[in-house]
């Protein structure tokens, strides 16, 4: 792994093809990312990348992985990655997964959980939603959009980023190859994983759950069923923030993981 | 040609605010708008009006199933079958039966084969996958549709065909025991339909199958087209384009002239493609339902696409989506539609929308009268497919 600038790379894994993002030094951290991700490195990343060798790759079926002929659930990528640790030579990471991606990071850290020194969930999916929730996959690209972020600029900006997405058309391909891979793990049950709360017990690592304080996709409430599955968690609420906080209010997500991160 | 009736029972009682209250008549309408009392005179009169389409003449009557909405009170095609098959003395047509929305397709198998039975041989058997919406409506996952229908259908017809028990273990299906008791009477297996909209993937499916495909509610540039693909698939593959393969379903409306057809029909007819198929985009196409291909070319055509967007009966009618007029009217329509999509099966959908008992019975009569023994002659007859 080169030590400047990010790379990028294809690793067979399980028969499958995965696109793998990485940049920085220092142990490793695992980025797991969202739903709606479009395979994009948000600052953050570099921000970590100070700290940390960060990895990021594209899920099975997303953006510039193939798909994966036996993925059904979170819990089969779940075996991706823990095996794309091993091909890796990584014995232990950090991971930080936002919504879909902290779904798949609860599941590994629940799986292996020897595997894991620090584990972030960004607005984690995998937990029954809370609260009054839109269903993701009614939702139109622009009506995303409008849900997604908490301040006006970002909303504005998505929004008309999405009003143009189908004029685009590998980049409307990969929103809809994306969001059919979203439908085929989290259809049915909406977003969640009804026998993850019976293995939460098993993680070990410490655990920080950070959460934009308006999220409109999975709201804050959201946010206690993660306490309470994993007791030892803690819990940072981003103000002027919705499902994204680590892009909407970077400085203000940076602060608050830093200590965590011991950084 | 053969005729067939179709029904598609819709609820005829939502209000104009029920309506501008709701993004869709499917999925999230609430059924508290639904009246059992009002439901129950209701299929009273559909059945009556099913069982009409027999009594004028009709080769068969069609059924089929929808879920959770105003739009069709049918949950089940082989219920809705069940109920009719000792009334008519007809083809019961089942279009069909959703496979892919079906979590058990040997149940469908042995009630297939049961009506089948039962009918001494008068059933078709429809296959389809189901609106997008009925996804939503079923917490079914889209993105595996196709595959599940595909896999649903060629386990029903072994389980039809191969003498069991035998195993199965699919992608999407896995049973130790295949062993439907009873077998289809009708041998190999009753003649099976593929409705759609005009998928090319269905088309060269249905055509390589010697299954008799059915486009509905599509426009007669569309149809022209998917008609011609048909006949060049059917020639691929058996030689020969096979109208008797082919069929074509319409809604139609007759009345003593062109105007008074047009002023009775109008009101109802819109209700049905404006209120009744209105739905959210992402319900009607829900994520992984099509292709990246086909959802590319649906979006960026979707202001002509059926439930979205406000059509009027002039715009349905001029675009061939529908028949509206006098008897003669329709009768040339389906004379030149016939000529140039080359069907050799009918389906008539004479009920639509709100469309009052006294209109359908007036136009529906006038149809068996002065249309069915001219367009009856026109074409092959269809014969069995799907051997």
């Amino acid at each position: 792994m080169t030590v400047l600038g990010k790379i990028a790379r294809d690793v067979e894994v399980s028969g499958i093809r995965l696109r793998v993002l990485s940049e920085g030094q220092g142990p490793p951290l695992l980025f797991l990312h969202g739903s709606g991700d479009l395979g994009s490195w948000p600052e953050i990343l570099t921000d970590l990348s100070r700290h940390f060798t960060v990895i990021r790759p594209d899920h099975p079926g997303f953006t510039g992985s193939e798909d994966g002929e036996h993925i059904k659930s979170v819990h089969d990528i779940s075996f991706v990655y823990l095996s794309l640790m091993d091909q890796l030579g990584l014995d232990k990471v950090s991971v930080m997964g936002v919504s879909l991606g902290g779904w798949i990071a609860a599941d590994m850290a629940a799986t292996e959980p020897n595997r894991f020194d620090r584990i972030v969930l960004v607005d984690a999916a995998g937990l029954r939603p809370r609260g009054e929730y839109p269903d993701y996959f009614m939702l139109t690209p622009v009506e995303l959009a409008e849900l997604v972020y908490a301040t006006d600029s970002m909303r504005e900006s998505m929004v008309a980023f999405m009003t143009n997405l189908e004029s685009d058309s590998e980049t409307f391909g990969t929103y809809h190859r994306n969001r059919a891979s979203t439908a085929h793990l989290a259809f049915n049950p909406y977003m969640h994983d009804t026998q993850l709360p019976t293995r939460l017990h098993r993680v070990k690592a410490d655990t920080l759950v950070v959460w934009g304080a308006k999220d409109g996709i999975l709201p804050l409430e959201t946010s206690d069923a993660w306490l309470q599955a994993i007791p030892a968690a803690k819990r940072i609420v981003i103000d002027e923030a919705g499902h994204l906080p680590h892009i909407e209010q970077r400085e203000r997500f940076l602060t608050a993981v830093s200590p965590f991160f011991g950084i | 040609m053969k005729i067939f009736g179709f029904h598609l029972m819709p609820w005829p009682y939502l209000k104009p605010e029920d309506i501008s209250g709701s993004d869709s008549s499917w999925v999230t309408m609430s059924n508290a708008l639904y009246d059992p009392v009002k439901g129950h005179q209701l299929y009273d009169t559909y059945f009556r009006q099913i069982v009409m389409y027999d009594e004028v003449g009709f080769d068969g009557i069609s059924v089929n199933e929808h879920h959770q909405t105003a739009y069709g009170l049918m949950p089940s095609a082989n219920m809705t079958a069940a109920m009719l098959l000792s009334q008519v003395k007809g083809t019961v047509a089942l279009l069909g039966n959703a496979l892919s929305l079906s979590d058990h397709p040997l149940k469908i198998a042995e009630e297939v084969a049961y009506l089948d039975v039962v009918s001494g041989g008068r059933i078709i058997s429809g296959f389809v996958r189901g609106i997008g919406a009925e996804y939503h409506s079923f917490s079914m996952d889209p993105s595996t549709s196709r595959e599940r229908f595909y896999e649903a259908h060629d386990l029903i017809v072994k389980a039809w065909t191969d003498p069991g028990p035998f195993e199965w273990y699919g992608k999407h299906y896995k049973f130790r025991y295949v062993n439907p008791w009873p077998r289809p009477y009708q041998q190999p297996h009753p003649p099976i339909w593929s409705p759609s909209q005009g998928s090319a993937e269905t088309v060269e499916w249905a055509a390589r199958n010697k299954y008799v495909y059915l486009q509905t509610f599509s426009d007669t540039k569309s149809c022209e087209k998917i008609f011609g693909e048909l006949r060049e698939a059917q020639e691929r593959h058996h030689g020969r384009a096979m109208p008797e393969c082919a069929g074509w379903s319409v809604p139609i409306y007759v009345g003593d002239t062109d105007e008074s057809a047009l002023r009775e029909a109008k009101p109802h007819i819109e209700h049905l493609f404006n209120d009744l198929l209105r739905m959210r985009r992402d319900q009607l196409f829900p994520a992984g339902y099509l292709t990246v291909e086909s959802t590319a070319r649906v979006m960026s055509s979707r202001a002509k696409g059926l439930g979205i967007g406000r059509k009027t009966c002039e715009d349905l009618m001029e675009a061939g989506i529908i028949i509206v007029g006098s008897a003669d009217t329709v009768r040339e329509t389906i004379e030149e539609r016939q000529r140039q999509f080359q069907f050799g099966n009918f389906s008539g959908i004479f009920h639509f929308g709100t469309l009052p008992d006294e209109l359908f019975q007036a136009s529906l009569t006038r149809f068996a009268e002065s249309v069915l023994p001219h367009v009856r002659k026109l074409g092959e007859p269809a014969l069995v497919a799907g051997a």
